[in-house]
Formats: structure tokens, C-alpha cells, sequence
């Protein structure tokens, strides 16, 4: 039994990692020692270290890591002062977000041309994209400042200029639900809407049917090599963590070679485009 | 202070590289999981940041070098990443979409609302985000005022005050708390 002030955590989370030295290494091992609930602390942190190990093996830890520092997840826009200055970003969505489900203010504006109608207009690339029914999406490009915007290519890879963001635009009306994700050359799947949890409802969209709305925000793609962005328009919601599975297991299916990805095992309409990264 | 021998920063091979990495996996892999499923709830996300944070170590290696103490630095870093994922999460489109399950996980609190740890996360969604890495370095860490404002580079009045913020956010959350409680029985 000890009357000291109990250790404070990270002293004592400092001290489980070999931190500490003499004086606080000595000071703490006398009163742990002495302490019932630090010692009971350090078996926790302990044990959570164990548990940690036993979920995580040290290979898959390895390998997380490695691919982390290759191709930087996207991180969320940092706040002043707790600005993360870490690598390329590899994606990036401003922070004025809109619901997708009310009038767009859109990051880019998808312009027209002229005498084109946005609820009834098609174009090759619309036509070329409905790979069944008779929903599709549109996929815009804006360049980083002023200049003009452009429409995907369905059939062939889109190279992309720095800073160039791209907008998913879908038609409502004829399917409930939307998810979109990318997969990279590497095979790794970045899940874009939503980033977690289960596909967007977009069946209470206001507009006419068969019109665009497009989804909030614009994404750009950083870093090298390809990336493939795939958007699932369904009936029914899907589990983000199904369609990421999904992905890889398309991915393996085509050799790892993102060219040749079959359509995922899912259900809904699948719409496709290849980006060349800057 | 001595500083730690953490052998990871020596850039040479890649047996070198996965030595180090090692080291980082055994000594501060709990803790900074820990830290990052307390604050996302939800382990593949928790997963992914961390090794977001431990890619970081590796990449700012003369910046990690230079630290007294590596598991405060990587727990700043853990703490940060995951209040902006955090952040960027409730954005309202995000809000718009996550309704329902939102309200299905955390939606009254349950009896565990006001017990420490769970309390102080509750509460920091309604804070900025210097106010939440404070809150969550001295409630959690039980850092001092002191190593806090070294921690986060501001100075100790500045970080009492985020802390006596969040301390009247808590103190009217409790009181709203009870009077709600007060008019059910």
C-alpha cells in the first residue's frame, strides 16, 4: 500500500516502453512495486500490447506501413495548428462539404456546352457508359485554375494534369443507392462514397428523373500510376467493407493488372474510368 | 532527460528498415492502436491510421530522432490524425449519410456516458480541434499543463484555457444530463 500520488499514464506507458531512465526508472519500479493499481496499469498496458499482437501479426503491421509510406492514404484536411505536414496527400476533398442530397454548390461547376441540356443530354461518352439498364454516370474534369472542363473517356485511360479534380455525376431517378471507390495499380482500394459504413441513399434527390446530380465535393488524385475509379449505383445498400473486398478480389482476378479489371462481384450497375495520374 | 535508443532511423538496409520497424511494432504498436480505436471506434479504421502515424515516423525520421520521448511524439501524431479524421467526418455531408447509424451506435450514451475516457470522447466532437488534442492529452494521457503546451507548441495559459473550455462544456453537459434525467423520473 503507497499513500504517493499514483503514475500518470504516459509516465507510466514511457516506462513499459523503456523510455525512462534513472531517476524516474528506479522512482517508478519502487512505487509499482509498492502501488496495487499502477502495477494493475502496467499489466493493462501490457495486455493491450499482447492483444495488439494477436490481431495484428508483426507481417501484416510491416506491411501496412510500407505501403502507407509508399502511397499515402488520404488524409482529412488538417485544422490550423494541427497541421499533419506529411507526404503528398493522396487525395484531397475540401472541407466545404455539401450534402449530396440538396442543391450543389459545386466545387467546380460542370458547365455545358452550348445548346446542351443537362437533364436529357448524351453523349458518347453517357451512351458508351451504361453497361446495362439505362442509368449512368458522368465523370467531369476541371483543371486546377480557369480552363476549359471535359468529360471522361469511357474507353481508353484519361491522363490528368496536376491539380486536375475530378466530379461524379449520376443520374437520378432509377437507382437508390451510389458508391464509389478507386483501386491503384498496387491494388490498393480507396474507398471515396462513402468512406465507410454502407452506399449513399440518393433516391430522395429532388429533380427529374434521368437528370445529374452530382456527388459533393471533387477528388483529386496525387502520386503516380494509374488509378481506377469504379461507381455502383444499386437498389440496394452496400457495405463499403463488402465492395473494398470486392475490389481486391477483381483485382486478383486480372492479374494485378488494373487494365484488365473485371467488373466486381456485386450487385447494381458498375461504371468505370482509368485515370493516368499526373 | 536521456534520450531512448530507438534504432530506427539509420535509412540503411532493408533488414535495417525491418529491424526498425520491429522495434516500433513491440514497443508503441498497443499504445498507438490503443489511442487510435479509443478515438475512431472502429478497428479497420483504427488500423489504417495507425499506420498512417508509424509511416509518418518513418518518413520524418530527423524529426521522430529528435524527440525525448518517441511515444509522446507518435501519440501527438496518433491523436492529431484521428481528431481530423474525426473532423472531416462529420462534415455535413457525412452527417446527412451516417444518420441512422450514428444514431444507432452512440445516439444517448448509455450508462457508460460520464465515466472518464468514454465522457471526454463523447464531448469532443463539440470542441475545436486544439481544444480536443488537449483534452484528450491531459484527461487520457494525464499529460501536465506544462508538457501539453510543449506538446502542442502553444503556451500554458493558452492551453488552460482550451482546457477550462472544455471543463464548462462538460460541467453544462452534465447539468443538461441530470435535469434531462430529473423530468423522465
Amino acid at each position: 500500500m503507497t499513500t504517493e500520488p499514483h503514475i500518470k499514464e504516459m509516465a507510466l506507458r514511457r516506462f513499459w516502453a523503456g523510455e525512462l531512465a534513472a531517476p524516474e526508472k528506479p522512482a517508478i519500479e519502487a512505487h509499482a512495486a509498492a502501488c496495487a493499481r499502477c502495477r494493475a496499469r502496467l499489466k493493462e498496458i501490457s495486455d493491450e500490447q499482447r492483444r495488439f499482437e494477436q490481431d495484428i501479426s508483426f507481417d501484416r503491421f510491416a506491411a501496412g506501413v510500407e505501403r502507407a509510406v509508399r502511397t499515402p492514404r488520404r488524409v482529412p484536411a488538417a485544422s490550423r495548428g494541427l497541421s499533419l505536414s506529411g507526404p503528398t496527400m493522396r487525395w484531397f476533398f475540401p472541407l466545404a462539404s455539401v450534402a449530396a442530397a440538396v442543391a450543389l454548390t459545386f466545387t467546380f461547376a460542370p458547365r455545358l456546352r452550348p445548346g446542351e441540356d443537362a437533364t436529357n443530354r448524351t453523349t458518347p461518352d453517357r451512351v458508351l457508359s451504361r453497361l446495362k439498364g439505362s442509368t449512368g454516370i458522368t465523370v467531369q474534369i476541371a483543371p486546377a485554375g480557369h480552363g476549359p472542363q471535359r468529360i471522361a473517356a469511357v474507353t481508353a485511360p484519361e491522363t490528368l494534369s496536376p491539380g486536375e479534380r475530378i466530379r461524379i455525376g449520376y443520374q437520378i431517378g432509377a437507382h437508390e443507392f451510389v458508391l464509389a471507390l478507386s483501386i491503384d495499380d498496387q491494388g490498393e482500394v480507396t474507398p471515396l462514397y462513402p468512406e465507410s459504413g454502407r452506399s449513399l441513399q440518393v433516391s430522395r434527390v429532388k429533380g427529374p428523373t434521368g437528370s445529374t446530380h452530382y456527388l459533393p465535393d471533387s477528388v483529386e488524385f496525387t502520386g503516380k500510376g494509374s488509378e481506377r475509379l469504379i461507381v455502383i449505383l444499386s437498389d440496394q445498400p452496400l457495405e463499403v467493407e463488402a465492395a473494398k473486398q470486392a475490389a481486391h478480389a477483381a483485382f486478383q482476378r486480372a492479374r494485378n493488372d488494373l487494365t484488365h479489371l473485371p467488373a466486381l462481384d456485386l450487385p447494381g450497375e458498375q461504371f468505370q474510368r482509368t485515370f493516368v495520374k499526373p | 532527460m536521456p534520450k531512448p535508443t530507438l534504432e530506427v532511423l539509420q535509412g540503411g538496409s532493408a533488414a535495417d528498415s525491418r529491424a526498425a520497424l520491429r522495434d516500433l511494432y513491440s514497443k508503441y504498436g498497443g499504445s498507438v492502436f490503443g489511442r487510435c480505436s479509443y478515438l475512431l471506434k472502429d478497428r479497420s479504421k483504427a488500423e489504417d491510421a495507425m499506420q498512417d502515424v508509424f509511416a509518418k515516423a518513418l518518413t520524418h525520421l530527423a524529426e521522430f530522432r529528435s524527440e525525448a520521448s518517441p511515444l509522446t511524439w507518435l501519440m501527438k501524431i496518433a491523436t492529431h490524425h484521428c481528431l481530423n479524421v474525426l473532423r472531416a467526418e462529420r462534415a455535413p455531408w457525412h452527417q446527412r449519410f451516417r444518420r441512422q447509424e450514428q444514431a444507432r451506435g452512440e445516439g444517448h450514451g448509455g450508462p457508460q456516458l460520464f465515466e472518464d475516457r468514454e465522457a471526454v470522447r463523447h464531448l469532443l466532437s463539440r470542441c475545436d480541434l486544439e481544444t480536443q488534442a488537449a483534452a484528450v492529452h491531459y484527461y487520457v494521457d494525464e499529460m501536465t499543463l506544462d508538457e501539453i503546451a510543449s506538446l502542442l507548441g502553444r503556451s500554458v495559459p493558452t492551453i488552460r484555457k482550451r482546457l477550462e473550455s472544455f471543463t464548462r462544456l462538460s460541467q453544462q453537459e452534465y447539468a443538461r444530463k441530470n435535469e434531462s434525467e430529473e423530468k423522465q423520473s
